[in-house]
C-alpha cells in the first residue's frame, strides 16, 4: 500500500462515465452555491456555500466514492489483502478530505466550525450508508424529509442553531458510522454474486449499471431477475387455459413479466411488495397530515386526487418504457423463448401469429393506458378545466400510447431503435410528461388554472416532433414486419 | 392434449435439406454456399471450431434466421414457413437454453406438452427424476447444466422425428453427457429419429454419430459416414525434396521446420491414394477423427 494507490483508488473503482457524471454534479453544486451566495443576507454566506457543498458530498459518497467498497469486495474475493487495506484507507482518507473544504469555509467566514463539520460528516456517512444498505431501503428515501419533519414535531428534535444539536448530531453520526462499518464487513464477507438481490447493497447495482453503460437499454434479463427474487416472490403462473385452442395465453406465458397469467395467489403475491412499499409512506403522510388538519374527507380529496393523477400520468409512461424493455429483451435472445415459440405447433400460420403476437404484446399495456386516461378525465372534468389543459393531458397520454405501439412494432418487426434512440425517446417523453405534472393539481379544485398559451404551444410542438419520430419508427417497423417470415425471429 | 394439427403433407421428403446456403454478419461471411442433406434415421455430428458457423447454420436450418441466400427445407417445407405438422415432428435445443426462466420444469413441460400430439409426460417425469432435477424449482435458478438437461428432456418428450441439438453436451458433466448420448443412440436406433447435433467434442461424435459434417471457415469441407472417414482420409507426409509434388486439392497443408510437408488427402474414386503417396520417402498415416479434425482445423 502506498499514498499513490490510496489517492487513485476512486478512479480505479469507477468507470469513466461515472467520473464525468460526478464531476458534473459537483460543478452544478458549486454553481448552485455561488448562485446562493449572490442572494444570501450578510452572515448567511458561509451556511449557503456549505449547504451547496454538502449536497454535493451526499451525491459523491452515495454514488461515486462508495464504489471503493466494490474494490474491497473484489480484493477480498481475489485474496489480495493489500488492495483491501488500500480500499479501507482510501475511504477514511477521502472522508477526512471531504471535511476539509467545510473547515476552510467556516474559518474564512469566521463561523463556528463544529456544527458545520458535523453536518458535513453526517452527509458523508449518510451518503455512504445509502450505498451500503440494502436496496429496498432506497424506496423509503423519498419520505425521509416528511419523516424528519414529523419526528421533529413529535420529539422536539433540535435544529442547527439549538445548543442540543451537537449531541443529537454526534449520536446520529455515530449511528451512521456503526451502520457503515457493519455493512462494509458483511458485504465484503459474502460473494458479490449472492448479494445482487433486493436485500443486497445498493452499491452492487452501480457495478451492473456501469458495466452495462448506455449500450444496453434492456434492463436486467429474466434469468437474473428470477435469481434475485426470493422463492416466495416467484410468480405463480396460471396455466389452466394454455393450449393451441387459446394461443394468446400461451404467448402471454412466453412473454413473462407482467403479461404472465397468474393465479389469485400469484396476483396477491406480486402486489404484496408494492402495497407494502406504499403502506409505509402512506402511513407517514397520513400521520403528518393528521398533525396539521382535522380528519375530513373534504381535506383529503385534493391530496388523493393529486396522487391518482400523478400515478395515472407517470404510470402510463412507466408502463410504456417497461413494456418496451421487456419486449426488447425477449426479441434479443436467440436461445430463449423465441426458438420455442417459432417451433411450437398450434400457434397458427406466420401471418396470423404475427397479428396475434402484436395484439398480445400491445393489448394489456394499451388497456391500462386507456384506463389511466379515463381516470384522469374523470378526475379533472368535474372541475371544468380549460380546453388547453385538457388538450395537454390527453396529448400526453396518447403520446405514451403511440410510443408504445410504434416501439413494439419496430421490435417485433426486427427494426428496433438503437440504444441512443431509445435513450433520446426516454428523455423526450419524460420531459414532456414531466412538464405536464402540474396539470392534475392545477385543474382540480374550485379555481381551475389554465397554462399560458406559449407554454402549451411549446409542449405541443415537442409532442409533434416526438410524434413524427414515432411515425417514422412505426412505419419502418411495420414494413419490416410485413417482410419478416414470422414473428419469432430474434433481433440479436 | 388438445393440439389441432393438419395432416403431414410430405412423408417421403428428406428430414433436412440445405441448398447453397450463405450468410454473413457485419464482420464477414459466416456460411458460404452450404449444401447438406440428412437421411431418415441418421445421426449427423456437425463438427467445427468455435466460431466456425455451426450455430448460425443450425438457426438457418430451423428457420430462426433468414439467410442471405440459399434455402433450408424441413420435411420438404421451407424452414422459414414450416407448417404445424412439421413443427410437431421437430425438436430443437439451442446452445445454453434460457427459455421461460419464470416457470418450474414441471410447469414448462405442462405448458409445452399441450401443443405436441405425441407428448410423453411420463418420460419427462421419469427423466427429471433420473437426472436429479427438482421439478418445482424455477428454471432461472437452475445451473446451466441442469437447464440444458431440462430442455433436452423437453425436446425428447415431444417424440420428434427430427432432433436438432446445438452443442447439447457443452454444459453437461461426463455422466449426464453419456446419458444424453445413450438416449440419442436409443432414439435413432429404436424410434428411427433423425438427429443432427453440433459439437467440438470428437469423442461424442465417435460414440453416437453415423455421419459427420465438417464445417470450417464457413464451408462444409466434408460430409461422410464416421467409419468411412477413417478409411477415406489420411495424412500424407512428404520429405522436403518431394514436397513440390504434393496434391493441390489437399484438405490441409502444413509445412514443417525441416522443409517436409504434411497434407490431408482423400482416396480417389478408384480407392487409391493420390500418386504422391507412391513417391520415395512418402508416408501415409491413418487418421482418427480427432487427428483429422486437428489437421484440418488446426
Amino acid at each position: 500500500m502506498n499514498a499513490q494507490a490510496v489517492l487513485l483508488t476512486p478512479w480505479r473503482a469507477t468507470q469513466t462515465q461515472m467520473r464525468w457524471l460526478s464531476l458534473g454534479v459537483l460543478a452544478l453544486c458549486a454553481l448552485g452555491g455561488l448562485g446562493l451566495v449572490l442572494f444570501a443576507k450578510h452572515g448567511e454566506t458561509a451556511w449557503f456555500i456549505a449547504a451547496a457543498y454538502d449536497t454535493g458530498l451526499i451525491y459523491l459518497w452515495a454514488f461515486f466514492l462508495s464504489s471503493i467498497s466494490l474494490l474491497a469486495i473484489d480484493a477480498r474475493w481475489l485474496c489480495i489483502p493489500g488492495m483491501q487495506r488500500t480500499a479501507v484507507m482510501a475511504t477514511l482518507f477521502y472522508a477526512v478530505l471531504s471535511l476539509l473544504p467545510t473547515a476552510i469555509i467556516a474559518i474564512v467566514h469566521g463561523r463556528e466550525q463544529a456544527p458545520m463539520l458535523l453536518i458535513s460528516l453526517l452527509c458523508v456517512l449518510g451518503g455512504l450508508s445509502f450505498a451500503l444498505l440494502p436496496r429496498y431501503m432506497a424506496m423509503f428515501l423519498g419520505i425521509l424529509p416528511t419523516l424528519f419533519n414529523m419526528l421533529s414535531r413529535s420529539y422536539n428534535l433540535p435544529s442547527i442553531g439549538d445548543p442540543r444539536f451537537m449531541t443529537w448530531g454526534a449520536a446520529f453520526a455515530a449511528l451512521f458510522a456503526v451502520i457503515c462499518v457493519l455493512r462494509w464487513r458483511s458485504m465484503t464477507a459474502k460473494a458479490p454474486r449472492g448479494q445482487m438481490g433486493f436485500s443486497g447493497p445498493m452499491v452492487l447495482q452501480y457495478r451492473r449499471a456501469q458495466s452495462m453503460g448506455c449500450t444496453s437499454m434492456n434492463g436486467v434479463d429474466s434469468t437474473t431477475q428470477v435469481r434475485q427474487r426470493p422463492d416466495w416472490m416467484q410468480p405463480q403462473p396460471d396455466l389452466c387455459h394454455v393450449g393451441p385452442s387459446q394461443p394468446d395465453y400461451a404467448l402471454r406465458v412466453a412473454l413473462g413479466g407482467w403479461y404472465l397469467p397468474r393465479t389469485l395467489r400469484g396476483h396477491l403475491q406480486s402486489l404484496a411488495p408494492l402495497l407494502f412499499a406504499l403502506l409505509v409512506p402512506c402511513a407517514i403522510l397520513l400521520l403528518s397530515y393528521l398533525g396539521n388538519h382535522a380528519l375530513s374527507l373534504h381535506a383529503w380529496r385534493p391530496l388523493a386526487m393529486l396522487m391518482v393523477g400523478w400515478i395515472a400520468m407517470f404510470g402510463s409512461m412507466g408502463l410504456m418504457f417497461s413494456t418496451l424493455m421487456l419486449i426488447q429483451q425477449r426479441w434479443k435472445k436467440n436461445n430463449a423463448e423465441l426458438p420455442l415459440l417459432a417451433l411450437l405447433p398450434g400457434l397458427g400460420d406466420a401471418q396470423s401469429s404475427k397479428r396475434r403476437m402484436l395484439m398480445v404484446a400491445m393489448r394489456r399495456p394499451l388497456v391500462f393506458q386507456a384506463l389511466a386516461l379515463i381516470a384522469l378525465l374523470a378526475l379533472t372534468l368535474p372541475s371544468h378545466p380549460s380546453a388547453l389543459s385538457m388538450l395537454l393531458l390527453v396529448v400526453g397520454q396518447l403520446g405514451c400510447a403511440a410510443a408504445l405501439i410504434a416501439c413494439v412494432i419496430s421490435v417485433i418487426g426486427g427494426r428496433p431503435l438503437t440504444p441512443p434512440g431509445i435513450f433520446s425517446l426516454m428523455i423526450g417523453v419524460s420531459l414532456l410528461i414531466g412538464s405536464n405534472s402540474f396539470l392534475p393539481s392545477g385543474v382540480m379544485g374550485s379555481r381551475a388554472w389554465a397554462p399560458p398559451l406559449s407554454y402549451a404551444l411549446v409542449l405541443l410542438s415537442g409532442w409533434f416532433i416526438v410524434g413524427v419520430a414515432l411515425a417514422w419508427v412505426g412505419r419502418r417497423g411495420w414494413r419490416a414486419l410485413k417482410t419478416r417470415p414470422h414473428a419469432f425471429m430474434p433481433n440479436g | 392434449m388438445n393440439a389441432v394439427l393438419r395432416p403431414i403433407t410430405n412423408h417421403h421428403a428428406a428430414p433436412l435439406q440445405v441448398r447453397k446456403l450463405s450468410h454473413g454478419y457485419e464482420d464477414g461471411t459466416v456460411l458460404a454456399g452450404i449444401d447438406l442433406s440428412l437421411q431418415p434415421g441418421s445421426v449427423l455430428g456437425l463438427i467445427g471450431r468455435n466460431g466456425a458457423g455451426k450455430s448460425t447454420l443450425i438457426r438457418a436450418m430451423v428457420g430462426l434466421l433468414k439467410p442471405d441466400s440459399g434455402e433450408a427445407f424441413l420435411f420438404g417445407e421451407p424452414a422459414l414457413k414450416i407448417s404445424d405438422s412439421v413443427k410437431a415432428r421437430l425438436a430443437y435445443v439451442p446452445q445454453q437454453p434460457e427459455a421461460l426462466a419464470w416457470l418450474t420444469a414441471q410447469q414448462m413441460f405442462d405448458y409445452v406438452g399441450r401443443f405436441y400430439p405425441d407428448w410423453d409426460a411420463s418420460f419427462a417425469k421419469t427423466k427429471l427424476r433420473e437426472w436429479g432435477i427438482l421439478p418445482n424449482k424455477v428454471l432461472g435458478k437452475l445451473s446451466p447444466g441442469e437447464r440444458q438437461r431440462v430442455d433436452l428432456i423437453r425436446a425428447l418428450a415431444s417424440q420428434p422425428s427430427l432432433l436438432i441439438l446445438d452443442e447439447p453436451a457443452a454444459a453437461l458433466d461426463p455422466v449426464a453427457r453419456r446419458d444424453l448420448l445413450r438416449e440419442i443412440a436409443l432414439r435413432a436406433g429404436e424410434a428411427g429419429t433423425t438427429v443432427l447435433f453440433s459439437t467440438h467434442i470428437v469423442s461424442d461424435l465417435e460414440r453416437v454419430a453415423s455421419d459427420i459434417a465438417f464445417l470450417h471457415e464457413g464451408k462444409l469441407l466434408l460430409q461422410c459416414a464416421v467409419d468411412e472417414s477413417k478409411e477415406r482420409f489420411a495424412r500424407l507426409w512428404l520429405p522436403a525434396s518431394m514436397s513440390a509434388a504434393a496434391p493441390t486439392d489437399a484438405l490441409s497443408r502444413c509445412r514443417h521446420a525441416d522443409g517436409s510437408l504434411s497434407v490431408v488427402v482423400e482416396r480417389r474414386a478408384d480407392g487409391a491414394w493420390p500418386e504422391a503417396a507412391l513417391l520415395p520417402g512418402a508416408r501415409v498415416d491413418a487418421l482418427g477423427l480427432e487427428d483429422l479434425f486437428v489437421e484440418i482445423a488446426g
